[in-house]
């Protein structure tokens, strides 16, 4: 009998425990915090103080915005003072790395943080990107960029083709297929499928994973990089890429005109759309998953507590409320459409509502499950430089339509010629 | 406590002598120490400490570490490094060629116009470039640059030529595409100093040549030039510093990356990308220390070349 009651003790504390993840509040903490991003992260911060001040009535969170580099540039120059670095700091998907190899930011992992125990309701893959070689935590996971294929419904339909985005969905499953189709949408000098190929063969490297996972081995010269160069190049030898620069003036005017049918991009694309890219074009634009494999993202923002700061137990307060609990993260994602990485905020109404700009289509169910489907992401301080030396290797390839095979294999080899110190550099750091 | 005696003697010690220093020189010290002050602070500690880094590994953060001449040994080693000082070489020797003997030819002529009104209004305008926001000209360039609407493309198809792939092919319009927009800044600046030489020249030397029977071109190569050579060792000299540290014109038209095949990627932008972009301050450090050095010899090869520096 008292063995029951023990054990049924033992697992109410468990339940209570496992229930109640802000059982850690202490509303005694006081004192001012000062957190640091871009806009309009600003907006996201604002609209959650409310329900931080109800658990914290006591912490003052003092916000300050700049430009997205000049954030990070500071956050590594006051790294670098050693003193000047905020109590929170928003880190973009495409910096991490950067973060990876140094100390100045706090192992999240650790006491007091225990930042481990929320793991599960994140996406994985947004886990591992803020996950360093030597297993630390650097940062917590806010928002993710799942990636679709937007496309023109109304261009799709006039050239024949399937437009509903179940039809899409189910008939434009393959790069082949992709590409046949964008035979029939291209008009030379006129309307085409997409920007650039350059773009097709990095989506999958938006993941950054140019090194194969725990020996970090260089992992360019892969079959399925090579299979989506050959892609790559068969879609610029059949005519159908436009061969602009993806941001510049350009291709905001042709998105603008609709002479681009698709745009393989993060959902916050979709904000971009509405935004200022094409509002008049409401109604005419789909989403649908990327051909062939679905599981990719592009973009999304962290955020870390520097060693530097005098109020560790504070920033982890707002940390924690901001990135690991659905009300907030949600009252973000309504305000500024950061995609929450939190994976319990999809349990929302609000993941199933119809988008009147995508004629009426879920979208954010589609973005909810490509989330879900995409893989781990190797991160290391070397990404950056990578990115720079292969992305000029790719445009040769593909402008000067080279031989696929060869090509990647000595991209890859130049690539590792170029990096060679600080690579050997990054695995004597692992040992 | 012993002390205040001596001190307090004004025919003796350092505080007197002090006292009567400021007394005589206080006033211009002060008004000459905000631009030292600042020079220390900005320009003295940073070149001094980015030679201490030269000889360190550091990514910012962490310890700094010591590792003697390995930073300026991998330069020799270091395919990027080769392959951004041709780039920049290239860029600067093919830029500044045409680019000074067209302002040197601009100023000339300039130079002639009677009008004061209307030499100020071109004046201006060739200058205006030099004094325009960079973003503002990289926005402007692109559109030109434009591979389907570029105005540059627009032209050429519409006399029957094919369009250019500024950004993309083998890589080889990346340079001409940078150097076209350089020119086109430092054009006007050039022709503005060259202009100051020319007015300082006495026009009753042209007038006596003329009268001589002078031709113009003789009057430009034998009166104008000789006159001219300190301005243009002067603006050689700069272009070299401008040339070898070009940054602006590949960053905003090609990226950090600098483009395809990495044909912009300039040794300032490499520069730049080995310390902010990666990391490596001591690298980047040796880096700006070679670069230096590079200035230096060919200065002083203009300096050679003009006959400046040599015993008499």
């Amino acid at each position: 009998m008292k063995r029951t009651v023990t054990a049924l003790l033992v697992l109410l504390t468990l339940v209570v425990g496992l229930g109640a993840p802000a059982a850690a509040a202490n509303p005694q903490l006081s004192g001012e915090i000062v957190v640091w991003g871009w806009p309009a992260a600003d907006q996201a911060y604002e609209s959650v103080l409310a329900g931080f001040h109800k658990l914290y009535p006591n912490i003052k969170v003092k916000i300050e915005m700049m430009p997205t580099e000049d954030q990070h540039t500071k956050l590594l120059t006051s790294m670098a003072a050693g003193s000047g670095a905020p109590d929170v700091a928003m880190i973009e998907a495409a910096w991490v790395g950067q973060f990876t190899a140094r100390g100045g930011l706090v192992d999240l992992l650790q006491p007091p943080f225990d930042a481990g125990r929320h793991k599960a309701d994140f996406v994985p893959y947004k886990w591992s990107q803020a996950t360093t070689p030597d297993g630390r935590l650097i940062a917590m996971p806010w928002d993710i960029g799942p990636a679709t294929m937007f496309y023109r419904a109304d261009i799709f339909q006039e050239a024949g083709l399937p437009y509903e985005p179940e039809d899409v969905r189910e008939h434009i499953d393959t790069w082949e297929a992709y590409i046949a189709a964008g035979k029939k949408v291209t008009i030379p000098n006129e309307r085409f499928m997409y920007t650039d190929s350059n773009i097709l063969f990095n989506l999958y490297f938006n993941q950054h994973n140019y090194f194969t996972k725990d020996d970090y081995e260089p992992a360019i010269n892969t079959p399925e990089n090579l299979y989506m160069l050959k892609v790559a190049q068969s879609a610029r030898q059949a005519g159908i890429d436009a061969n602009v620069a993806q941001w510049g003036p350009e291709w905001q005017a042709m998105l603008g005109n609709g002479s681009l049918a698709t745009e393989f991009l993060g959902s916050w694309f979709g904000g971009f759309l509405k935004g200022w890219i094409a509002p008049e074009a409401a109604g005419k634009w789909r989403v649908a998953p990327i051909p062939h494999n679905m599981g990719v993202n592009w973009g999304g923002s962290f955020l870390a507590i520097p060693e530097q700061s005098q109020n560790k137990e504070l920033a982890w307060a707002f940390v924690e409320y901001a990135m690991a609990t659905s009300e907030a993260q949600n009252k973000m994602f309504e305000v500024v459409d950061y995609f929450p990485a939190y994976t319990p905020a999809f349990d929302d109404p609000m993941y199933a509502m119809s988008d009147p700009y995508f004629g009426g289509q879920q979208t954010r169910q589609l973005w909810v499950e490509v989330a879900n489907q995409t893989p781990e992401i190797v991160v290391t301080p070397l990404d950056r430089q990578v990115a720079n030396s292969l992305g000029s290797e790719i445009t040769r390839i593909i402008d000067q339509n080279l031989d696929p095979e060869k090509g990647l294999r000595d991209a890859e080899e130049k690539v590792m010629r170029e990096i060679r110190r600080d690579y050997q550099r990054f695995i004597r750091s692992l040992k | 406590m012993a002390q205040p005696s001596v001190a307090a003697n004004p025919r003796r010690g350092m505080g007197s002598r002090i006292r009567r220093f400021v007394r005589r020189y206080g006033v211009p010290y002060t008004y000459i120490a905000p631009f030292y002050i600042l020079f220390l602070v900005f320009g003295a500690f940073p070149i001094l400490f980015s030679f201490y880094l030269s000889f360190h590994d550091w990514d910012g953060i962490s310890e700094a570490f010591f590792v003697g001449f390995e930073n300026y040994a991998f330069l020799f080693t270091d395919p990027v490094f080769w392959q951004s000082m041709y780039n920049t070489l290239f860029i600067a020797v093919v830029a500044h060629v045409p680019m000074l003997l067209t302002a040197l030819v601009l100023a000339f002529l300039v130079d002639l116009i009677k009008n004061r009104r209307l030499q100020e209004i071109v004046r201006t305008g060739y200058f205006l470039p030099a004094v325009t926001s960079s973003v503002a000209v990289a926005m402007v360039f692109s559109t030109l640059y434009g591979t389907r609407y570029g105005f540059i493309n627009w032209i050429l198809t519409s006399i029957g030529l094919s369009p250019i792939d500024w950004w993309g092919g083998t890589g080889f319009w990346v340079k001409p595409a940078i150097i076209i927009l350089f020119i086109w800044r430092w054009l006007g600046w050039n022709m503005i100093i060259y202009l100051a030489g020319l007015q300082g020249i006495d026009h009753s030397l042209y007038e006596a040549a003329a009268i001589d029977g002078a031709t113009k071109s003789q009057i430009f190569l034998r009166i104008t030039v000789p006159l001219l050579i300190p301005v243009i060792l002067f603006t050689l000299i700069q272009s070299t510093i401008g040339g070898i540290t070009i940054f602006d014109e590949p960053f905003v038209l090609a990226g950090t990356s600098g483009g395809t095949g990495k044909a912009g990627l300039t040794l300032a932008l490499n520069l730049y990308n080995e310390a902010f972009g990666y990391g490596n301050f001591g690298y980047a450090s040796a880096f700006a220390y070679a670069i230096t050095a590079l200035i230096m010899i060919i200065s002083l090869v203009n300096l050679r070349l003009f006959g400046f520096g040599r015993a008499r």
